[in-house]
């Protein structure tokens, strides 16, 4: 039975379509993905703009807060008086975690981050992939 | 399965650092525990306290100006064991300072503490109003901080 609907199906031949109509087929095709690839590249290159307009105020603001913060003159106390620190060692360790200023530090991390992703996004998009892998 | 193919399967590798994973971050939230209580309740003594330390006591036992907890409306919990600041006035054997945070402490200092400015030991008579301090030391019941060590910085120029 199956051999029988296989050489059923050898024997009828398919109707191609004419040369013209296929060659104006797959220049159709052929637009609609550039255009599409290129609509892509412009997204995700503003995207990754944007993450980087975006990134740099959280950075300043981050950063000045970390500068400002006593954390820094605490820690200034370890090359000062080393000694002094080693022998309050409990206390000193207190201070220094109660005054990390860690929201601070997270704004700044969060933004170092969004603006290496959206960095990357903007080099592929620029370079492609496979340059990209070679930088 | 093998003991030796075991240890060596992605199963364990992935099992193993899930499980270091997990027990560092209930290390890492109980530290952060730890130190919040430590911070909110000296907060809370301060707040309590305020009127008593800062106003001779006079109006007994109101909540201090940034409330119960010392906190203000975009401020944090105040730190309890050191300090940063100028000093405001000296009062027998308290220091009274002002952070960058604009919030005032009490520090208050005993026979058995270090006072250095440069490389030079100092006296607690040699403090005065205006000195910038950094001082390390353990909080009180009273919302004071007793001060291990103080140092004596530069001043701005």
């Amino acid at each position: 039975m199956d051999g029988e609907i296989r050489n059923t199906f050898k024997q009828i031949t398919s109707k191609k379509p004419e040369k013209a109509l296929s060659d104006r087929l797959i220049l159709h095709l052929g637009v609609f993905i550039e255009k599409r690839r290129i609509n892509r590249r412009i997204t995700f290159t503003s995207l990754g703009a944007f993450g980087i307009i975006a990134s740099a105020p959280a950075l300043y603001y981050s950063g000045s807060a970390l500068i400002q913060s006593e954390f820094f003159q605490y820690l200034s106390l370890l090359l000062s008086d080393g000694k002094m620190v080693l022998s309050n060692i409990g206390d000193y360790a207190q201070i220094m975690l109660e005054s990390v200023p860690f929201m601070s530090m997270l704004g700044l991390f969060v933004g170092i981050l969004v603006a290496i992703i959206s960095i990357r996004i903007s080099l592929i998009q620029i370079y492609g992939q496979r340059k990209l892998i070679q930088i | 399965m093998d003991k030796e193919n075991l240890f060596k399967s992605k199963v364990f590798k992935r099992t193993f650092w899930i499980l270091v994973g997990i027990i560092l971050a209930i290390l890492i939230f109980r530290m952060g525990m730890f130190v919040g209580y430590r911070r909110a309740s000296f907060s809370f003594e301060w707040g309590n306290n305020y009127f008593r330390n800062f106003a001779g006591g006079k109006m007994g036992d109101r909540d201090g100006p940034n409330g119960p907890l010392g906190m203000g409306e975009d401020r944090d919990f105040i730190d309890a064991h050191g300090a940063f600041g100028q000093i405001i006035k000296i009062e027998g054997n308290s220091i009274f300072s002002k952070g960058s945070d604009g919030v005032e402490r009490v520090i208050t200092a005993s026979t058995s503490t270090e006072i250095r400015r440069f490389k030079e030991m100092i006296k607690f008579s040699d403090l005065k109003s205006d000195d910038r301090i950094v001082v390390i030391g353990r909080p009180d019941s009273a919302g004071k901080i007793e001060a291990k060590f103080i140092r004596v910085l530069p001043p701005l120029k």
